[in-house]
């Protein structure tokens, strides 16, 4: 008995893992897929906006969403439960597909979502979107001519550069935003697919960090004639920046580093000698591409290193140098490489107080 | 395996921000490196890896052991600004493992300021050798106690402290091993007593082994202006300067030297000496 349980599961484990079970699975993954998003950490995905076309007679295309032509042609396979993208094969257990969501798991997982190929009139959708001011729960999009797009948080007041375009996959268009303020390469937003078009709203269907969301864009009003876009608050060169890749204790602030930030200290620092007030007040911020601060943390601790907090004459003085004193900051470069292009970068800037004095200022 | 561990925490962030990481190049880089290497990547400052150190500390019955993954998740949350987060960590590091206690001295100096407490460590740390100037990454135990002397302005013990790190090197060595950062932190203890001609034979020294050190220049400038010869020191400012120009800064990756040279200094500097 026990021979031909052992024999019925083997030929059972052939069968799934090379013919019977195989074209199931093969077939499921023919078709478009739509990158939605590169897993850097537990809770940190960036944009993938990546189309990847497999076809029925082993082609294999990869694109960005919004290039033409293909920047890669090669094949794929399915075979002993590994699927071959071109040289690269996953083996079983570093995918998973499951309905319409393709995973390949690894040092940057990845996440696919299977096209559903919706014909949009692509000259319909962009008379509709242009010259316009579009809303979302969370964002207002103004799509100019030419290209640009501001991008408006609506609870933070704050306005973003980036640019537009709409880019065909199959029969089915995307709204790209991507660049900034420095330019329309890179920097991707999470693609939106157009659903629907009217003259009054505009559904989207787009990946984020939680797979894909339904996005109703209402119109709002015309943009005017001549209308450009003016940036508001602080902007990153990289939306999607992930800290850890960009820390850069090594700044530069003018020619003369520390010595230069020592000096603007104590320009503005008007001491208060307060027993008791000691510990480290540490700014975390960052600096984006082009030099400019932004999004300060601040963390106060004691001698001990508990969290507390300084007297508040102390901290907002230093808030206010840190915020609006120190403002000639050089970008910084990945990993401190200063031939690598000018990033944006994490900083930290720590002042050690004793008794209200100012002791110490290190990065 | 640590190989592969190390590779992951350092090398891949270095690939990665080498590339745009909106290009078509680096999508499907990540696609091939994906196939090849299989586990999420835990990048140092990663809720990942942050995670796994967690695991793994709490879970290690080996103190030592326990110690070194404390002592990493003290530094990566040191680097990230996390205080609170490292210190309690190096603390714990520190009780679990007195051996740890050098490192955690030297963390202390470096990336906190905290002289007094790394003085604590490093003294302890030495006690275990008493006789060796035990080497601490790539610093000696008494070099960084004399950091931490100098940070303190005890200047005359920090004299002491790196007379032991250069007679040891110069004893096993030779005086053309002497790392030159040592002569340079020495002669500037010297400064802070105003013991020029003693700062000056150091910084000599010094700039034998480094010709191109914009601080040992600097701090010569220093020397010869307080023993009253402002030619040389002008000179000595202008090489200075001409260094700090040219030359890459001089720094560790997350700390510039305590004794650096910055350029508004040596201007300031050589400004004053005007005739």
């Amino acid at each position: 008995m026990k021979v031909v349980r052992s024999v019925l599961v083997l030929w059972l484990t052939t069968v799934v893992s090379t013919g019977f079970g195989q074209t199931p699975i093969r077939e499921q993954l023919i078709g478009t897929w739509i990158g939605l998003g590169v897993q850097y950490d537990d809770s940190f995905y960036r944009p993938y906006p990546i189309s990847m076309t497999l076809t029925a007679d082993s082609s294999y295309v990869l694109r960005l969403i919004d290039q033409n032509p293909p920047a890669r042609r090669a094949t794929w396979s399915f075979g002993n439960r590994s699927i071959r993208l071109d040289t690269s094969t996953y083996k079983v257990g570093q995918w998973t597909l499951t309905a319409d969501t393709l995973r390949l798991t690894g040092i940057y997982p990845l996440s696919f979502q299977r096209l559903t190929d919706i014909a949009i009139d692509s000259v319909l959708a962009y008379q509709t979107l242009l010259g316009h001011v579009w809303t979302t729960d969370s964002l207002r999009y103004a799509l100019h001519a030419g290209g640009s797009a501001c991008l408006e948080n609506t609870k933070t007041g704050d306005i973003a550069i980036h640019c537009w375009r709409l880019a065909k996959v199959g029969q089915s268009v995307f709204l790209v935003i991507k660049g900034n303020q420095q330019g329309c390469e890179g920097n991707f937003q999470f693609p939106l697919q157009i659903m629907q078009v009217s003259p009054e709203a505009v559904v989207c269907i787009g990946g984020n960090e939680r797979g894909t969301d339904r996005l109703v864009f209402r119109r709002g009003a015309a943009l005017k004639a001549g209308e450009s876009c003016q940036p508001k608050g602080f902007q990153l060169c990289n939306s999607y920046a992930y800290l850890p890749f960009h820390l850069y204790p090594y700044y530069t602030y003018r020619r003369g580093r520390l010595h230069a930030i020592r000096q603007v200290v104590e320009r503005e620092y008007k001491p208060i000698s307060l027993p008791g007030q000691s510990g480290l007040i540490r700014f975390r911020f960052m600096i984006n591409c082009m030099g400019e601060a932004g999004r300060f943390e601040v963390l106060e601790v004691d001698e001990e290193y508990k969290t507390s907090q300084f007297d508040i004459r102390i901290t907002s003085q230093l808030v206010d140098i840190c915020r609006n004193k120190l403002t000639d900051w050089e970008a910084g470069h990945p990993n401190g490489y200063p031939d690598s292009p000018a990033a944006d970068t994490v900083c930290l800037l720590t002042f050690r107080l004793k008794d209200g004095m100012i002791t110490e200022i290190f990065p | 395996m640590k190989f592969i561990f190390l590779m992951s925490m350092f090398l891949i962030p270095i690939l990665a921000s080498a590339q745009d990481e909106s290009s078509f190049g680096w999508m499907s880089w990540t696609l091939a490196v994906n196939a090849k290497d299989t586990v999420p990547g835990q990048w140092e400052g990663s809720d990942r890896l942050r995670a796994w150190l967690t695991k793994n500390s709490t879970t290690t019955k080996d103190s030592i052991r326990k110690a070194d993954l404390y002592g990493s998740r003290a530094l990566m949350a040191l680097k990230h600004g996390y205080y609170d987060l490292a210190f309690a960590d190096y603390e714990m590091s520190a009780r679990l493992n007195p051996k740890s206690r050098g490192q955690v001295g030297w963390r202390y100096v470096f990336l906190l300021r905290d002289y007094a407490r790394a003085l604590a460590h490093l003294e302890a740390f030495d006690a275990l050798t008493p006789n060796i100037d035990d080497p601490i990454d790539d610093y000696s135990v008494s070099y960084l106690k004399g950091r931490a002397q100098a940070g303190l302005k005890n200047y005359e013990q920090a004299i002491k402290e790196y007379t032991v790190a250069i007679a040891n090197r110069e004893n096993r060595h030779g005086p053309e091993w002497v790392d030159y950062r040592y002569s340079v932190a020495r002669a500037v203890s010297y400064l802070g007593l105003r013991q020029a001609q003693h700062a000056l034979v150091d910084l000599d020294k010094a700039l034998k082994n480094n010709p191109k050190s914009a601080m040992a220049h600097y701090h010569r400038g220093r020397a010869l202006q307080l023993l009253g010869r402002n030619s040389e020191a002008r000179e000595a400012y202008r090489d200075a300067l001409f260094f700090v120009r040219s030359q890459p800064f001089e720094r560790d990756f997350y700390y510039e030297q305590p004794d650096a040279a910055y350029e508004g200094q040596i201007e300031a500097a050589l400004q004053a000496l005007k005739p």
